[in-house]
């Protein structure tokens, strides 16, 4: 009961539609919080409630919170409070998310809910994934409004981003579904911590993925990010069995997870599990949140991890948050000429024709159209 | 003898420069201060003392182009070889040992302001500081008074019977400055040909021919130490006191427009209802003005009054969206109210031709004290 007092407090000056407000909240208690939906992946158990969402399988104490903090049991059920109520929308480039080959240029309905199943020293959007729905300014936006206004201003996509979108999985499923009834593609840009089942269901209406690939070694992974390494491999494999599109970015932090051996250990195990075709882009840290002492990756360390990536295999191999570097454009493998010239989220020329490289006719795997 | 030679050698380079009408865009910024001043070809000689309103008005120059450097060099991802390859060539422009003194006797107190407001920005941004909201508002503040300091020497050259050498010759001092106020007053018509001369004057005025020359001659070597993506910003680089924080392009470089201070901007005026829009809508249109005015001190009535309206409109546009479709189209906001308070096109800086983008590159990438970033630079990595 006490998230009553709370959520009425948190309630912003954004209502901005009716919309399916009093179906959901005919379905759920009253007082938990204005708008929440049940929990799709749940075990109850004499202690209390078990998560299946995420790897973190946080038990769940009546009226408690998950690590997430969008998961809350209310007289021994599980909801999604985050469900409905995004902080964060925007219209983006989607080279922004970043993905390269999949639709260039086109923009994508970006949004995200407060939360996270990580705890990240290095996060950019701790202001709103590190607290719950409770502590951000929320909008009232439901799926079939999401998918009105991306059609509305021309976007082609909608982008869970931003914050965690595992940790409003019931909302990125069913806006999902929408989308796809009305033409639109599905990204999910995560840091690919979720469990096999929800992961495999939620594929069948994700069109393309960024994992955040954040280091390659567990005790990093669970120091620096408070995550667990072999979940996220297994994750990869699956959505390239789902058929999702994907892509991986990998931060290189320095004093973290700027080693080049470990990076080189990285680059061959994508290689040899079958993710040569999936472009992999190195991204330049920033002093930020906890690691506010470190100092930005030095441009030769992504340089170094960029060249140690074409060595393994990688095919496509891109350097981020670095305005100016070579390695922002997309170079034909067989023939090195480039392909795609971009200027930050602007592409200058793309000579990719019918999915092949203009110069030498080498496919150049992607979604292109 | 091989310094004779060496003597004759620039000289002959010096007569090659006067006829290649390249160095042009070079001054990029002071070119907004001198906007609308008659072109004038006498350059003063650095090892000459220039007299004390000069003097100041190089000092101001000097700590514009500083700025912009070093927000540059802190912007362009450089990394530790191109870093290495630049040092011997930054070195070469510091052992010009120009005299851009900081340290001069302000000819008024409003210059010393200026001036200390702009001191104590290269400070945080030397150390590579966020900069405070108060010392960004100064910093506005101080480049305000700047361009109207500018206007009115540029007013008072149009007196009757005026007449001047060196730098008052379109920079009148203070003690001629007309008084009252000036916004109305348009300052003499330049043409491209003249913006070009203008700019020369400008770079002249701190590193004279000597070190004019230096920068011409060295631009192609530092144009090969560039990737062609760090090329690019120079087709564009404009000086820029505040660094750029474009959320819609990083790549973009030079005075931002597109930051999240004017979606800040465009909240507030969706804030007001129809009534209190028209009550208090000068209140949000007179800064405009002010930073077309800063942006273009010589800026006509006729031409400011243009981008007004067309930002007005864009801003009124933004006011009908609902709170979904705003979120969705701020950043287009942004940039449709930058495309709208653009003055490229008016003063001639819209088309940068490639040896005018390699000399601007020199000039800002070698700017004296560059030598020392590099050098850190290459410690850290």
């Amino acid at each position: 009961m006490h998230y009553a007092g709370i959520a009425a407090l948190s309630i912003s000056g954004l209502d901005v539609f009716a919309g399916d407000k009093k179906n959901i909240a005919m379905n759920n208690p009253a007082d938990i919080w204005k708008w929440n939906t049940p929990a799709h992946y749940y075990t109850k158990t004499e202690k209390g409630i078990v998560c299946g969402l995420c790897p973190n399988a946080c038990l769940i104490t009546l009226n408690g919170k998950g690590m997430c903090r969008t998961r809350v049991n209310f007289k021994n059920e599980l909801y999604a409070i985050n469900y409905g109520n995004p902080c964060s929308i925007n219209s983006d480039p989607i080279e922004k998310k970043p993905l390269y080959h999949f639709l260039p240029q086109s923009t994508a309905f970006s949004l995200a809910t407060a939360g996270c199943n990580y705890t990240c020293l290095n996060c950019q959007n701790w202001q709103i994934s590190q607290v719950s729905p409770f502590d951000t300014q929320n909008y009232d936006l439901f799926p079939k409004e999401i998918v009105a206004y991306a059609l509305k201003n021309n976007c082609k996509s909608i982008a869970y981003t931003y914050t965690e979108p595992v940790v409003f999985y019931e909302y990125v499923y069913d806006t999902a579904q929408l989308a796809h009834q009305e033409g639109l593609k599905n990204l999910f840009i995560s840091n690919g911590s979720i469990n096999e089942a929800p992961l495999r269901k939620l594929c069948k209406y994700l069109d393309a993925a960024n994992i955040n690939l954040k280091s390659f070694k567990e005790d990093i992974y669970r120091k620096l990010n408070g995550g667990k390494l072999a979940t996220v491999k297994k994750s990869l494999k699956i959505f390239k069995e789902e058929g999702v599109w994907l892509e991986i970015t990998n931060l290189v932090v320095p004093g973290w997870t700027d080693d080049l051996d470990m990076i080189k250990e990285m680059c061959d195990w994508l290689y040899d599990e079958g993710f040569a075709d999936c472009p992999l882009h190195f991204s330049r840290f920033f002093p930020t949140y906890k690691l506010t002492q470190l100092p930005a990756t030095p441009i030769d360390t992504l340089n170094k991890a960029h060249d140690i990536a074409l060595a393994a295999g990688i095919r496509h191999v891109y350097i981020g948050n670095v305005p100016g570097t070579e390695y922002d454009d997309t170079y034909c493998p067989k023939c090195k000429k480039k392909i795609i010239e971009r200027r930050g989220y602007t592409i200058l020329s793309n000579n990719i024709k019918d999915g092949k490289c203009g110069f030498c006719n080498e496919k150049i795997n992607g979604v292109w159209k | 003898m091989r310094l004779l030679q060496r003597k004759n050698k620039r000289r002959m380079e010096i007569k090659k420069a006067k006829f290649i009408p390249v160095l042009i865009l070079a001054a990029v910024l002071l070119i907004c201060f001198a906007f609308t001043s008659k072109p004038h070809f006498t350059i003063k000689v650095i090892n000459q003392k220039p007299d004390p309103w000069e003097e100041q008005l190089n000092v101001l120059n000097n700590l514009v182009m500083q700025t912009s450097s070093i927000n540059l060099l802190h912007g362009l991802s450089l990394s530790k070889e191109q870093a290495q390859r630049l040092i011997p060539l930054a070195m070469q422009v510091d052992q010009l040992n120009l005299n851009l003194s900081l340290n001069t006797t302000y000819y008024n107190n409003e210059l010393q302001k200026i001036c200390n407001t702009y001191k104590n920005l290269i400070g945080e941004l030397t150390q590579d500081k966020d900069l405070s909201d108060t010392l960004k508002n100064e910093v506005m503040r101080a480049r305000e008074k700047h361009s109207e300091i500018i206007k009115r020497s540029l007013l008072a050259t149009q007196t009757p019977g005026y007449h001047a050498d060196g730098c008052r010759e379109c920079h009148a001092a203070p003690e001629q400055f007309p008084s009252g106020n000036i916004s109305g007053k348009d300052t003499r018509p330049i043409t491209p040909e003249d913006r070009k001369e203008i700019d020369l004057a400008h770079v002249k005025g701190l590193f004279g021919e000597e070190g004019t020359l230096l920068l011409w001659n060295l631009r192609d070597q530092v144009d090969e130490i560039l990737t062609n993506e760090q090329k690019y910003v120079f087709n564009q680089f404009r000086c820029c006191l505040i660094p750029q924080e474009d959320v819609s392009n990083p790549g973009i470089f030079g005075q931002s427009f597109v930051t999240n201070e004017w979606i800040e901007y465009f909240r507030k005026v969706r804030q007001l209802n129809d009534n209190e829009w028209q009550d208090y809508k000068s209140l949000f249109i007179i800064p405009l003005a002010d930073i077309l005015e800063a942006k273009m001190p010589g800026i006509k009535k006729k031409d400011k009054q243009k981008m007004l309206d067309e930002a007005e409109k864009v801003i009124t546009d933004s006011r009908k969206l609902d709170a979904v479709d705003f979120e969705l189209q701020k950043e287009n906001l942004c940039v449709s109210l930058s495309n709208a308070l653009k003055t490229d096109l008016l003063n001639g800086e819209a088309n940068r031709q490639p040896e005018d983008r390699k000399f601007v590159a020199a000039l800002f990438l070698l700017y004296p004290g560059s030598s020392a970033f590099y050098m850190k630079l290459c410690g850290q990595q």
